[in-house]
């Protein structure tokens, strides 16, 4: 069905190129063109990069536009609409532009257009993208000057989430229409969206990487995951995002279709109360104060049993909280090792922190957030229940959840949630989750559980000084084992990105999970 | 019956009036949007930026007044998520849902007209049972399991009948349809069969009952003692009776259809109003809920009004009061 | 005791009973379920609900009679190795139990104001009716989904939505009764003696306005079913910790398409029956108390 509709569609976008060349060959040019459809999880909801922040809207930002900075599929960072940069103090960085990168409109990219990027993002939604920007200016046409607030090590880094639109035409525009109409330097342009049904791209003749090798990419929300599964057997798609665990199976054993598989970089966190009184738990005093309850918590919960079973084996237990290509990660370091499932052990440690009857307390957690979360839930209050804690659930849908358990998070004493950290950069999540709350601006505004340890910070604090990345990482790292010991967090495990295509195309699946055509070819 | 629009109108009024009260009110007990719509690194000053974009940093009562003063402009608000008029939104929508609603509608008058008019005609029959029994379990089914069957055995199964979404559309007068074509028209089937049971079923049981009720009258006993034949009086004179009051739920009819069309629009992924209320249920986003329900709401004063001035048309009898 | 069940076997409600074979089979579908949930959890193995006696390696069981079924699991089991027949016997029950809960609660909120409204008249009646016709304008289903929509799932939550939209009905029939009953003189003559108001309405007004009520509350237990299951379809009814039989069937949709269908198919199965069973009571009970309705 979709297949018929996107060759039916292909055709007529053809047929109309040819009829405005005023020339007739639409066979020759039809031979020619190469197209896949995608099939996603859910359309879009507006095609404006300052206005939101969700997957599908995020995979459809980098067709149409560009960073300074471009992030690899693999978590480098190499030069994209900027060549080069240097650092000139600690506070102050100078980007140089590529010259000659067009807009789909035919405009150049000037530095006026980054400036203007910065400022409108600082009124937008997506604000904390700029937040480590104090100033950006125009030294002449291809330079910019950018200042940070702070010493700030991974200005690049950062950079790679800020996509720069064209001044002239976004304040010509507005806003509303910047949602709908996006206008960017990036390889595709758009050629139609219908909403929940598809959004089509034309590949950029001008792109300044070079033409895309894929004239025509039409990518077609598919909310259920087994129409995705039955759709790209059937022939309607050629890529899916997401296959369903259960059908990795018969997908594989079809010869006409590979999976392919990544980890993400989504780590599932529990973030555990640490006050002196826990809103949930009916007992004068905190248990889980006690770094001995907190570690057996850690050892009843059996990450495997819930990567074999509830995930089908589609999961990757964390060992530490972000993943080895981060800032910050230490190599060696096991949470898995050092805290190994140990039932015996974890009784022993409740008993020696005189909780040996156990508690109850409530687990708050999404419903339908994070692959099987309601699944993992349920098998937590298994687990713990074997070391004397009644674990309640608490699930709620995403729409309630996010401010439910807010800062202070005066109703939670167990927090299940997903944390991502595509800057490469463990010192994001450190100073937003794991900080003294309260202590300095921008920090700890989502320490749920309240913990708070003074050389922790400090290092934290140290890292965010430097301008020097190679310590900066060492600083991080020295946060990393403090964080290891203190157990203010459980790390569960990164999900698994799954994709499923028909031979022939090739997908490169990336670590942000931004599927981009540009990375792909058909033969 | 210049008085009586003027009454209608004003009726009209103050329903939509106390549906957009109870919504803003309702919807102050949900959660706050706005930590859906930034990240989760946010700093106090970022979201309370965000809410000053999305309009809700003032009090529940203040947003209500702004919001009622646009209304009165033509401005229904935003959507939070898409930041575009969530009336638009919805009418971008309505074509879709309008399609499987009328082909519903068309597949329960189509299939319960002679049957029901048979079980009124003839009670006691063999068939007259099947049909009753049957309308029992089409009430008592619930919609959207059937619908699951349905794409369980025509989609999944036999493969008859595509298992979601809409098909290609075409613009047709201005709005986007897609039963011009018949794979348009091949994704249509199985939502609509799905909506239409409940209808169907209730429609069967009313037209029996006017059908034994008329059956009763002196002049179809008149007209039978003359000796006309079966079917022409049937025809004639019983079917015309029955089906006036049928005129009367035809409002109720499509209030069911559109209230069942968000569960069958869920469960073939139908890009349809009733998919997008879910949706923005899920996103907590208010103005489009708002406006979904006023908009419904409105839907029917206005078809209600309709079926009264037709009813008073079609049954000399009836004044329009 | 005995002399009100000897009353009632001779009476003409039971003996049309007897001669009405689906106001049997409908009154045998109720028993059915009743012994299910009442004995139920006793006769199936396993506490779905206790996660513990789960053992996820049992997921996906096809039901007993198909290849791989397990005799353990006759309708076979869920992604979480969830018996789906001692699923649905604790389903059942929270169903039901909802269903009738607020069936209970429409019942005697809309009986009291119906009275209210049909025995003082005034604006209290025009204020009450006012509120039933801006409810009555929008199908119940919608109005209980934006209501949980707002509330968040729930059982309690959902049995405020439900009442909600269920009193009107109630309202709307106690009413009309009671103004056709206080015009009668025995009314008016016990108004004028002085009589307290309330021991009038408990006294005269109220039995007499009973009985329409019976078909009313019978059938309403089958809708309300319906409506939850559809709200927890949307997922916005129950949490996922009380499944009830919508519930069940959200949770075998995902997987319908790859071909497990005895996730949902079951549920909705036994969703239909017990509502079947109902509404066969509800319309025997229709036809014999108010022959008006025919």
């Amino acid at each position: 069905m979709t297949y018929d509709t996107t060759l039916a569609w292909t055709r007529r976008g053809v047929l109309a190129a040819a009829l405005a060349a005023g020339i007739a060959l639409p066979g020759a040019a039809f031979a020619q063109q190469k197209a896949v459809t995608i099939a996603l999880t859910a359309d879009a909801v507006i095609l404006d990069p300052h206005a939101a922040n969700e997957l599908s809207g995020n995979i459809m930002f980098y067709h149409f536009y560009d960073p300074l900075v471009q992030r690899t599929a693999d978590l480098k960072f190499e030069p994209g609409l900027a060549e080069s940069w240097q650092v000139v103090d600690d506070t102050t960085w100078v980007f140089k532009l590529r010259k000659g990168v067009k807009f789909h409109n035919g405009d150049e990219l000037k530095a006026s257009d980054v400036v203007f990027t910065v400022e409108r993002l600082k009124k937008a939604l997506m604000a904390s993208l700029v937040a480590n920007i104090a100033s950006a200016r125009a030294i002449d046409d291809y330079t910019v000057e950018f200042k940070t607030p702070k010493p700030y090590a991974v200005l690049h880094m950062a950079l790679a989430e800020i996509l720069i639109v064209n001044e002239k035409y976004a304040k010509s525009v507005g806003d509303e229409q910047m949602g709908l109409k996006p206008m960017g330097t990036g390889p595709y342009k758009l050629a139609e969206w219908v909403k929940e049904d598809r959004i089509a791209l034309d590949a950029f003749a001008d792109h300044w990487r070079g033409k895309p090798k894929i004239d025509k990419v039409t990518f077609k929300p598919i909310t259920n995951p087994a129409t995705r599964t039955a759709s790209l057997l059937t022939g309607g798609v050629d890529v899916i995002q997401d296959l369903s665990v259960r059908d990795v199976a018969s997908v594989q054993a079809n010869n006409n279709f590979k999976v392919i598989t990544r980890p993400s970089l989504l780590n599932l966190v529990i973030a555990i109360d640490t006050r002196d009184k826990s809103p949930t738990i009916d007992l004068p005093v905190n248990p889980m104060k006690d770094r001995r309850v907190r570690e057996a918590i850690v050892r009843s919960i059996n990450v495997d049993a819930i990567r074999t079973v509830v995930m089908n084996g589609f999961a990757t237990p964390s060992d530490q909280y972000v993943p080895s290509s981060h800032l910050g990660y230490v190599p060696g370091l096991d949470f898995r090792k050092e805290y190994p499932f140990d039932l015996e052990k974890a009784r022993a440690l409740m008993k020696e922190a005189g909780f040996e009857k156990g508690f109850t307390m409530t687990l708050d957690t999404t419903n339908n957030r994070y692959v099987n979360d309601g699944a993992i839930a349920q098998a937590l209050a298994g687990m713990l229940s074997r070391i004397g804690i009644t674990l309640n659930l608490n699930l709620m849908p995403r729409s309630n959840f996010f401010g439910y358990i807010r800062v202070p998070s005066d109703k939670s004493s167990f927090i299940m949630s997903g944390w991502d950290t595509p800057s490469g950069d463990a010192g994001n999540m450190y100073s937003v989750l794991m900080y003294s709350r309260n202590k300095k601006q921008g920090y700890g505004q989502a320490n749920r559980g309240a913990y708070s340890n003074a050389a922790f910070d400090e290092w934290i604090d140290k890292a965010d000084a430097t301008a020097d990345m190679a310590k900066r990482n060492e600083f991080l790292q020295e946060a990393t084992k403090i964080a290891v010991k203190d157990i203010p967090m459980i790390p569960i495990h990164y999900e698994q990105d799954i994709y499923a295509a028909k031979n022939g195309v090739t997908v490169v699946p990336r670590m942000d999970k931004f599927i981009w055509a540009y990375e792909m070819d058909v033969k | 019956m210049f008085g009586y629009l003027i009454k209608r109108l004003i009726q009209m009024i103050v329903v939509l009036w106390v549906v957009s009260v109870l919504v803003f009110a309702m919807m102050s007990f949900t959660g706050d949007p706005t930590y859906m719509m930034v990240p989760l690194d946010a700093t106090e000053e970022q979201i309370a930026q965000a809410r000053r974009l999305l309009g809700l940093d003032e009090s529940h009562l203040v947003q209500y007044w702004r919001f009622l003063l646009n209304v009165l402009q033509g401005d229904f608000g935003r959507s939070f998520v898409f930041r575009q008029p969530a009336l638009q939104l919805i009418l971008e929508r309505l074509p879709a849902t309008l399609e499987i609603v009328f082909l519903a509608m068309v597949i329960a008058l189509v299939v319960a007209i002679p049957l029901g008019v048979y079980a009124g005609a003839n009670p006691g029959r063999p068939l007259s049972r099947a049909v009753m029994a049957g309308s029992l379990v089409g009430i008592s089914l619930p919609g959207f399991w059937v619908g699951m069957v349905l794409i369980f055995v025509f989609a999944v199964r036999f493969q008859f009948f595509p298992s979601s979404g809409r098909g290609p559309t075409t613009e047709l007068f201005g709005l986007r349809v897609s039963f011009t074509s018949w794979e348009g028209f091949r994704h249509l089937i199985l939502p609509a069969i799905t909506l239409s049971i409940g209808t169907l079923a209730i429609l069967m049981r009313i037209i029996r009952a006017e059908m034994m009720e008329v059956m009763k009258q002196d002049y179809i006993k008149f007209a039978r003692a003359k000796g006309a034949a079966q079917k022409g009086v049937l025809f004639k004179h019983g079917l015309k009776n029955a089906l006036i009051p049928l005129v009367t739920v035809f409002g109720l009819m499509l209030g069911d259809l559109i209230a069942f069309a968000t569960l069958t629009e869920t469960i073939f992924a139908w890009p349809g109003i009733g998919k997008l209320l879910v949706d923005s249920i899920y996103r907590g986003d208010r103005p489009v809920i708002v406006v979904y329900l006023m908009f419904v709401a409105f839907m029917f004063v206005v078809v209600n009004f309709v079926v009264d001035v037709l009813y008073a048309l079609i049954d000399p009898r009836i004044k329009i009061k | 005791m005995t002399a009100l069940a000897q009353r009632f076997l001779a009476s003409e409600l039971f003996h049309n009973y007897r001669r009405n074979a689906s106001a049997i089979i409908g009154s045998l579908i109720v028993l059915f379920f009743a012994g299910m949930i009442t004995i139920g959890p006793w006769v199936v193995a396993q506490d779905p609900y206790d996660v513990a006696q789960l053992e996820l390696l049992d997921s996906f069981k096809p039901p007993v009679w198909l290849e791989g079924g397990s005799p353990q699991y006759w309708l076979g089991t869920d992604g979480q190795g969830r018996d789906v027949l001692a699923s649905i016997v604790y389903g059942s029950r929270i169903s039901l139990f909802i269903g009738l809960t607020a069936m209970i609660g429409s019942c005697l909120i809309g009986t009291t104001l119906g009275l209210l409204a049909g025995f003082y008249g005034g604006r209290l009646d025009s204020v009450i009716m006012r509120i039933a016709d801006i409810q009555l304008s929008f199908p119940s289903v919608l109005t209980a989904l934006f209501l949980m929509s707002a509330f968040g799932t729930g059982v309690e939550k959902v049995l405020i939505a439900l009442i909600s939209v269920g009193w009107v009905v109630y309202a709307r029939t106690v009413r009309g009764s009671t103004l056709r009953e206080t015009q009668k003189e025995y009314i008016q003559a016990a108004r004028v003696s002085g009589l307290p108001n309330a021991k009038i309405i408990l006294r005269h007004v109220l039995p007499n306005v009973l009985t329409p009520l019976i078909v009313v509350a019978t059938i309403q237990v089958g809708t309300f079913v319906l409506i939850e299951a559809s709200l927890s379809f949307l997922g916005v009814g129950v949490p996922i910790t009380k499944p009830s039989l919508g519930l069940l069937i959200k949770n075998g949709f995902d997987v319908l398409f790859s071909g497990l269908w005895w996730i949902s198919v079951f549920p909705g199965l036994f969703i239909m029956l017990i509502v079947f069973g109902i509404n066969l009571l509800g319309d025997f009970l229709r036809d014999e108390l108010n022959p008006r309705l025919k």
